[in-house]
């Protein structure tokens, strides 16, 4: 489709393919596209969609110190352009995580991060302590701001003292690179990024869910149990966007974009925003291939506008005179 | 691809695939999305009504409740739509007992075309049919072509005897020996309950496929799982949908 909003196209389309990868603190991806956790289990299901090596990371399911049931169903709910979620961080524990289900990804030839939870500081440093040990580990996303359970974080992930003390924790038990996810529903998103990196965060992830809930209306009672949910989907990309570019803007710390990207061109939105990668969630459960859809949609856009290396998107329209792919748009 | 009108709001769709009905197995189910734009946003799961692999081709059964449906049931030849699939765990059909007995509550109805004739020749079938009215007994032609005998209950009394399934089925269940008899059933979920308790009064065995919300159909989302005896949760999408009677807890 071409129209007075297409971007401005420099040079000729590329005839080599662009290079696409990129670096996020230790970890060397050979593309920006990854998934998010607790959308893509541990990697078993969907390798029986696409080899886990055309990623360029994956984020497995959160996963706290022992094993968690997780909340009762019904468990999701779907909303315009999206969907609630309650699962309550249902995992075999950081013991079982290793045993059953590193081992299974140990010769998949992809980086992996695991999303640790904790209820105490204590906690989320024994998990990273093990998992540092057990090997088969890139890098930990510490998820402080998981909305369905107590021990998900959120309460460290609301305060940059907090953040900053069970990141600066961490820190000290492990040489992984190190990811801090952050809650859109804090007053200044900023403040708790900067909290991170002064505690020593490589990268952050933006966003995690927004809170959200739903009633019923005919039996006049919550949809979900525990009544409020964690909402993904199309509908929270202009928050997850704002999220990115905010502490894009004024931080200098590298971005996983996530939050609604469902195409090649959302997820090049979050690369202008100022994301170095983007990790796709809720369009797994939408179409398991989505992910690889996505990274062939980054792809096409670098070659069809004759951009070499997917590095000069990003933050494009963070710092506007920086790069040659500046957003620039027909007046 | 045609659809076929087979009650009020009620649809059979048939989809031409060689791929998936030439190793469909009843039971399973397709995750299927037809939208363009993102509401409704996930897939629907449905499980096969009809495999047919000489033909290439599959059914579903489905009930139009909301707008997936809806966009469902308008869907024409040529129109595009996307399937994942055959998913799940069928039913266990190799070594049937010496009877069978077929248990629908509604649109529950929808594996059971399949199952009949997997099953039909190898056990002593019959079928027992609940729906709240006469109009929503879906698939009694296919089963009476079998030559299945059939019993029926509806809420409204307008056919068979008035109220649930579980009578029907409590009057099949008196007639066949229990050691030799197995009850394959699907329907809601108190339905399900009532069929489990029914199972263990009579020591028979059960086999109930349940229906569940589902995020993505293949495991990794964790909505649809089931309570079981031993406090766990289990997935309908992969460990289901076709669960034994004490495999999960109502």
């Amino acid at each position: 489709m071409t129209g007075p909003d297409e971007p401005v196209s420099i040079g000729h389309p590329l005839s080599a393919a662009p290079r696409l990868e990129v670096q996020i603190g230790r970890i060397r991806m050979r593309n920006p596209v990854m998934t998010a956790s607790g959308t893509f289990g541990f990697g078993e299901e969907y390798s029986a969609f696409y080899p886990l090596s055309r990623l360029g990371a994956i984020c497995v399911k959160g996963t706290t110190l022992g094993p968690r049931q997780g909340n009762a169903p019904p468990r999701i709910f779907e909303t315009p352009a999206g969907m609630l979620n309650s699962i309550g961080l249902q995992n075999p524990g950081v013991e079982g995580v290793i045993e059953e289900k590193l081992a299974f990804l140990r010769d998949k030839d992809v980086p992996v991060i695991v999303n640790i939870a904790g209820e105490t500081v204590d906690e989320y440093v024994e998990i990273a302590r093990r998992l540092d040990e057990a090997g088969g580990v890139a890098g930990l996303e510490i998820n402080i701001s998981c909305p369905n359970v107590a021990a998900g974080g959120r309460c460290f992930g609301m305060d940059p003292r907090l953040t900053f003390e069970v990141i600066d924790a961490v820190r000290r038990v492990t040489d992984l690179t190190l990811i801090s996810k952050l809650s859109p529903n804090v007053t200044d998103i900023v403040e708790i990024a900067r909290a991170s990196l002064d505690a020593g965060a490589d990268a952050l992830s933006l966003i995690n869910t927004v809170l959200g809930a739903a009633f019923d209306i005919r039996r006049r009672r919550p949809v979900l149990p525990r009544v409020v949910g964690g909402l993904s989907g199309p509908a929270i990309k202009p928050i997850a966007l704002a999220a990115v570019w905010q502490v894009a803007s004024a931080i200098d710390i590298p971005v996983i974009g996530m939050g609604g990207i469902m195409t090649g061109e959302d997820a090049v939105e979050f690369l202008l925003a100022g994301a170095s990668a983007v990790a796709v969630g809720t369009a797994n459960f939408v179409n398991p291939t989505t992910a690889i859809d996505v990274l062939q949609g980054i792809a096409g856009y670098l070659r069809q506008n004759a951009i070499p290396d997917v590095r000069e998107l990003s933050g494009a329209c963070v710092h506007p005179t920086a790069s040659p792919a500046a957003c620039e748009y027909d007046e | 691809m045609r659809q076929v009108s087979e009650g009020p709001g009620c649809f059979r769709l048939w989809i031409e695939s060689p791929e998936i009905s030439q190793v469909a197995q009843p039971g399973q189910f397709v995750n299927v999305r037809s939208e363009t734009g993102w509401t409704p946003l996930l897939r629907r799961p449905f499980s096969f009504c009809d495999i047919d692999p000489e033909a290439g081709a599959f059914s579903l059964l489905y009930q139009v409740v909301g707008p997936g449906t809806a966009r469902m049931s308008q869907l024409q030849a040529g129109d595009p739509i996307s399937i994942v699939g055959p998913l799940g765990n069928g039913f266990s059909l190799d070594a049937p007992t010496r009877y069978s007995i077929l248990c629908a509550g509604g649109i529950g109805i929808a594996p059971f075309p399949a199952v009949a004739r997997a099953l039909q020749g190898r056990t002593i079938l019959r079928a027992v049919i609940g729906a709240r009215a006469e109009s929503l007994c879906l698939c009694q032609k296919d089963l009476s072509d079998l030559e299945i005998s059939l019993s029926i209950a509806t809420e409204d009394g307008s056919a068979g005897v008035r109220g649930f399934v579980t009578e029907p089925l409590r009057q099949a269940l008196e007639m066949n020996p229990p050691g030799e008899t197995t009850v394959f059933a699907c329907g809601p979920e108190p339905m399900l309950a009532a069929v489990a308790a029914l199972c263990r009064e009579y020591g028979c065995e059960g086999q109930l496929s349940v229906e569940a919300v589902m995020g993505c159909g293949v495991g990794a989302c964790l909505s649809c799982v089931f309570h079981t005896p031993d406090a766990r949760y289990i997935r309908s999408c992969v460990e289901g949908p076709v669960f034994g009677t004490r495999e999960i807890l109502f």
